[in-house]
């Protein structure tokens, strides 16, 4: 079922309603799209070595033991169960923002978390929901029953950006909420000071939390794609720039690039995803972050 | 500077139209919501430095550009002169702009004090530059009237009307050229334009009617024996022009170029033509770059007044311009015939003239050779004779010479003397024996004693000599006196007879003597003698080719006369070594008396007193030359002239009582007119054209007397001006050479339009144009990378 994988597309995506279906369509066309990828035991954890008996799937055979020890051994997976993920929900008025009028970085923001959501629920690992402006707002309990599924979307669905916020507070609110070691994924597009933003993920990853920053940009925010003279406002905080636009997009591009790589080489160091998005891009990219951060888990 | 299209000038004011654009019609913005403006505040100041630096760079760059095409448009021109200061001073106005440019650049970019500081003095000093040309350029400016080639002129067409413009080439006088060539100028001037025609002739010029008669009047310019230089006709011309209200004003010079045809005035000429900068000068060359020509120079007689039965010597010199060879040249002498010339039927009869001798000269390239002839036997009257070449050459108006001469019966002199006098020296030294008897001799002396002197009608005679006169009745005197004051000639040889002086110094003595006779001289050595200091005078004449070799000293002068209280008229012709005068002459009334002061008729020893002097020794040749020389200067004083140039007034002598009072003149040319003697005197002053002019009038029969009039030597030289003598002349680039027509046009064209810069101002404007495009291009440019996908 090829067609399933265009659920990829934020475009086709958008045009589905329901946030269920949507992360149905989106989980779906990733994992048809994974199907013959080296990502097959995703669903289970590595426990132990076996010596091979016949009747076993020789695509199991450890071939590294075999190279060692000359016997063969094919590897024992277990499920893991234990991974408990915060879907964390970035409220600024910012990611309201839509250019083209029709996918927000909030509808994308959105789309991903309930496809992560199902994605981990079907795994049966616990997920949680925190949303935050200037500080923490609401934060649902992690729960891995399929029942939890619909809570946390239909509170997905409910969010509605507004306001101002204050992404590093926030953070560090959440680092000290969290007992348990967690998977935090960050939903925001980070246009506050860098600094202390910087410093929370720190705090957060000192927590013993594995952090995804996915950087969610609208894609007139990255590729600034005006021209002439043109009046632009902030939304947050109403002010306003008059610039003429051909001559400031390179410059603009320069600053955004920059911007990102602040953040990825900051990441980098501090072993936190870093997931540079921005709503023109398909969701596989988000989610193969999630599986790979994952399995590095692992 | 002046312009074609000058309404199109206005256009420039559309420079406004960019200017008003991006000032006025800003667009603006569209506003838009994006959330990420904090990347764009820290670029933004520097972003929007340099977005207004291209919009002001674009914009001087378009303004340029419109400013441009509209003075291209208005087609702007200068003289020809001030051509290169303007294209100098646009250039240093767009290096100014450029460096402003780069300061504004600099100033917004905050660059470097010592650059920003090297890029003010660099446009100070183009500006400085530009301000200083633009001064010069400007004062230079005011009078420099371009643009409308249709305005009316005011225009003097001088001609060059010397004899050398007869030269024929093509078959075709130089003259004829030039004419044809203002006749065309002329035909081709604005309407309404005020044309004056200048010739070498001394004509007070005035602007014609209209063009026709302008053209006929140079049709009607004709050859002149008697040019004025070019210098001058130009200043009669600037003369002309300078009240004239209209405001081009052009001279056409036709000229063969020669330098013969300029005076020394040409430094005048040359600051007044710098002055007059209003006025345009045209020189048309209308010579012969390598001229051919035979040319007679000058003649030189003997004398101008033959007597009977002397030889007459003509001498003249053939020069060759160009390819030499041989040359004849001869001499013809008209037949003496009193009742010719006549006007017979309409036209003139002459008296033939037959070919007296021919000889022939080999002249090189360049050369001049000399020929003399020799004619004797001429019967008395006013005489004609020409010397010509033989054959015609291009200039004929070198190619023939006319001479006239007056031969005339020997003149009759009265000697007196006293009887112990020695009369027979100065006989035999004023008229030789063996002439006398050939009656070829110059005088016809008649010796007599002072007694006698009142038995003589002194008027019959041309001279009266008085050798070593002893005082005399104060009737003689007086007698004397009249004669000289009636236009007789007396020589006063003094000496021991005079006794103490004191009667020489009466009243009566004193009206023909030159002065006071004080105590004579001694010297008893042989220091004092004739020691002339100048051979100018007509007496001394003969002496001056030997000057330095004639043996005054030979000739000891132990006694002579002192005169004091000279008379305020007289002058010393001749002094001795003591500087005391020895030759004195003086005018009394119409007549003149020449006074030595020691005699030349002394003896070698004579009886019972010294000697005077020793100038009658032997080989006494100098006092021979001298007193001939005295007795002809005396009777030919009255002679007068018969050989002149052309433009000379000419005055010969009419004495009421023997001669005709109204002649008929036979110019050279056919034209006759009446002349009326005044005062003695026969006056005519239309001596242009050049050959011989003949009076008849009556006086007991018909009565013939002429002269001869020729062109000046210099009148005929060919050898051309030289670029840097016309350069001196008239100022370098104060004028335009033409040779033919198409060179006319095109010097007048430049001259009255100017030089248009359209061409270069065109090419400025694409150039600008380019620019525009490769700026906004690369300002405006669509960036490779960052397109919304």
């Amino acid at each position: 079922m090829p067609s399933v994988e265009k659920y990829l597309k934020p475009a086709v995506i958008n045009q589905i309603k329901r946030l269920d279906l949507r992360a149905q369509f989106v989980v779906r066309g990733f994992l048809q799209g994974l199907h013959a990828s080296p990502f097959h035991g995703f669903s289970v954890e590595f426990s132990e070595h076996r010596k091979y008996t016949a009747g076993d799937d020789p695509k199991d055979i450890d071939w590294l033991v075999f190279a060692k020890t000359d016997k063969f051994y094919v590897k024992k997976f277990e499920a893991e169960t234990n991974i408990t993920g915060y879907l964390v929900m970035d409220l600024s008025h910012s990611m309201g923002y839509t250019y083209r009028q029709d996918l927000s970085k909030f509808d994308y923001a959105i789309c991903l978390a309930a496809s992560l959501c199902y994605l981990m629920i079907h795994q049966q690992d616990p997920v949680g929901l925190i949303t935050f402006d200037q500080r923490v707002r609401d934060s649902l309990p992690p729960r891995s029953k399929r029942a939890h599924l619909g809570h946390v979307l239909s509170h997905l669905a409910r969010l509605q950006p507004a306001g101002e916020t204050d992404v590093a507070h926030s953070l560090v609110q959440i680092a000290a909420m969290l007992r348990h070691r967690s998977l935090v994924m960050i939903f925001s597009d980070l246009l506050v000071d860098t600094p202390p933003v910087v410093r929370a993920l720190r705090q957060l990853r000192h927590g013993g939390h594995d952090v995804i920053l996915f950087h969610i940009l609208d894609e007139a925010e990255v590729a600034f794609p005006f021209s002439g003279a043109v009046e632009l406002e902030e939304p947050e905080t109403r002010q306003k720039v008059r610039l003429d636009a051909d001559h400031f997009r390179h410059d603009y591009q320069e600053e955004v690039a920059a911007f990102r790589d602040a953040y990825r080489r900051e990441c980098f160091q501090r072993g936190i995803d870093y997931v540079p998005l921005d709503t023109s891009m398909p969701f596989d990219k988000a989610l193969l972050e999630y599986l790979l951060s994952r399995r590095a888990r692992c | 500077m002046a312009f074609v299209n000058l309404p199109l000038l206005f256009g420039t004011l559309l420079v406004g139209v960019p200017i008003v654009l991006h000032l006025v019609m800003r667009p603006q913005p569209k506003p838009y919501l994006f959330p990420a403006i904090r990347f764009i505040q820290q670029r933004q100041e520097l972003n929007r430095r340099s977005l207004r630096l291209r919009h002001w760079l674009l914009l001087l760059l378009r303004c340029l550009v419109i400013a441009l095409a509209a003075l291209a448009l208005a087609r702007p021109s200068v003289s020809s002169q001030l051509f290169g200061n303007w294209a100098m001073i646009i250039v240093l106005a767009l290096l100014l702009i450029l460096i402003g440019t780069l300061l504004l650049i600099g100033t917004m970019t905050r660059s470097g004090a010592v650059l920003l500081g090297g890029l003010g003095l660099l446009g100070a000093a183009v500006l400085a530059a530009l301000l200083a040309l633009l001064w010069t350029t400007l004062r230079h400016q005011d009078a420099s009237l371009v643009g409308d080639r249709q305005a009316p002129v005011a225009a003097v067409m001088v001609f060059d009307s010397s004899p050398r413009m007869q030269y024929r080439q093509e078959n075709q006088t130089r003259l004829e050229r030039a004419q044809a060539m203002a006749d065309q100028v002329v035909r081709e001037l604005p309407p309404d334009s005020k044309v004056a025609v200048l010739d070498s002739r001394a004509i007070a010029p005035v602007f014609a009617l209209d063009l026709a008669s302008a053209r006929k009047t140079i049709e009607r310019v004709k050859i002149t024996g008697a040019p004025r230089p070019l210098d001058r006709l130009l200043l009669t011309a600037l003369q002309l022009l300078d009240p004239s209200d209209l405001q081009r004003k052009e001279i056409y010079v036709y000229s063969d170029l020669t330098a013969a045809a300029w005076d020394l005035e040409r430094a005048r000429v040359r600051e007044l033509l710098a002055a007059a900068r209003d006025v345009a000068v045209y020189v048309i060359d209308v010579g012969v770059e390598q001229p051919q020509n035979l040319a007679l120079g000058s003649v030189e007689l003997s004398s101008e007044t033959v007597p009977l039965h002397s030889p007459l010597t003509v001498r003249t010199t053939v020069s060759c311009v160009g390819t030499g060879g041989k040359v004849g040249v001869e001499l013809l002498i008209e037949d003496l015939d009193p009742t010719l010339p006549i006007v017979r039927d309409g036209t003139v009869v002459l008296p033939t003239a037959r070919v007296h001798a021919r000889q022939e000269v080999e002249l090189s390239d360049d050369e001049t050779g000399s020929v003399e002839f020799t004619v004797s036997g001429l019967t008395a009257g006013t005489r004609h004779a020409e010397v010509r070449l033989a054959r015609e050459d291009a200039l004929a108006i070198d190619n023939r010479r006319h001479v006239t001469v007056l031969v005339r019966d020997p003149w009759l002199v009265l000697i007196v003397a006293p009887r112990d006098v020695d009369s027979a020296a100065l006989v035999e030294a004023i008229a030789p024996y063996e002439r006398r008897v050939e009656h070829r001799a110059v005088f016809q002396p008649l010796v007599s004693t002072p007694d006698e002197l009142t038995n003589h009608s002194l008027g019959d005679f041309a001279a009266v000599v008085l050798l070593d006169p002893a005082p005399m009745p104060a009737g003689s005197w007086e007698q004397l006196a009249t004669y000289v004051r009636d236009g007789g000639q007396l020589a006063l040889f003094l000496g021991h007879q005079a006794g103490d002086g004191t009667s020489f110094n009466e009243a009566a003595a004193q009206s023909v003597l030159p002065g006071k006779l004080g105590r004579p001289y001694r010297t008893p050595g042989r220091d004092v003698y004739l020691a002339p200091h100048s051979y100018d005078h007509p007496v001394l004449r003969p002496f001056r080719p030997i000057a330095s070799s004639v043996p005054w000293g030979d000739f000891p002068v132990f006694r002579h006369w002192s005169v004091r209280d000279l008379a305020p008229q007289s002058a010393v012709i001749l002094r001795y070594s003591n500087q005391q005068p020895a030759l004195i002459e003086h005018s009394v009334g119409a007549g003149t008396v020449v006074t030595m002061t020691t005699p030349v008729t002394e003896l070698d020893r004579p009886r019972g007193r010294a000697a005077w002097n020793e100038l009658a020794g032997p080989n006494d040749w100098p006092r021979f030359i001298l007193v001939n020389q005295i007795l002809r200067y005396l009777v030919e004083h009255d002679a007068g002239h018969f050989n002149f140039e052309t433009g000379q007034n000419v005055v010969l002598a009419n004495r009421a009582d023997r001669d005709p009072a109204r002649y008929l003149l036979f110019a050279p040319g056919g034209e006759t007119q009446p002349v009326q003697a005044r005062d003695d005197r026969v006056t005519i002053s239309t001596t242009d054209a050049p050959g011989i002019y003949r009076l008849k009038g009556e006086r007991d029969g018909p009565v013939t007397r002429g002269f001869s009039v020729n062109v000046p030597e210099h009148a005929s030289r060919l050898e051309r001006t030289t670029a840097v003598q016309l350069d001196n002349s008239l100022g370098a680039g104060r004028y335009q050479l033409a040779r033919n027509q198409d060179e006319i046009v095109r010097v007048q064209g430049r001259q009255r339009e100017g030089r248009e810069f359209f061409p270069f101002l065109v090419a400025l404007v694409a150039v600008g144009v380019v620019l525009e495009q490769l700026l906004s291009n690369r300002f405006y440019r669509e960036p490779d990378t960052g397109k919304p996908s």
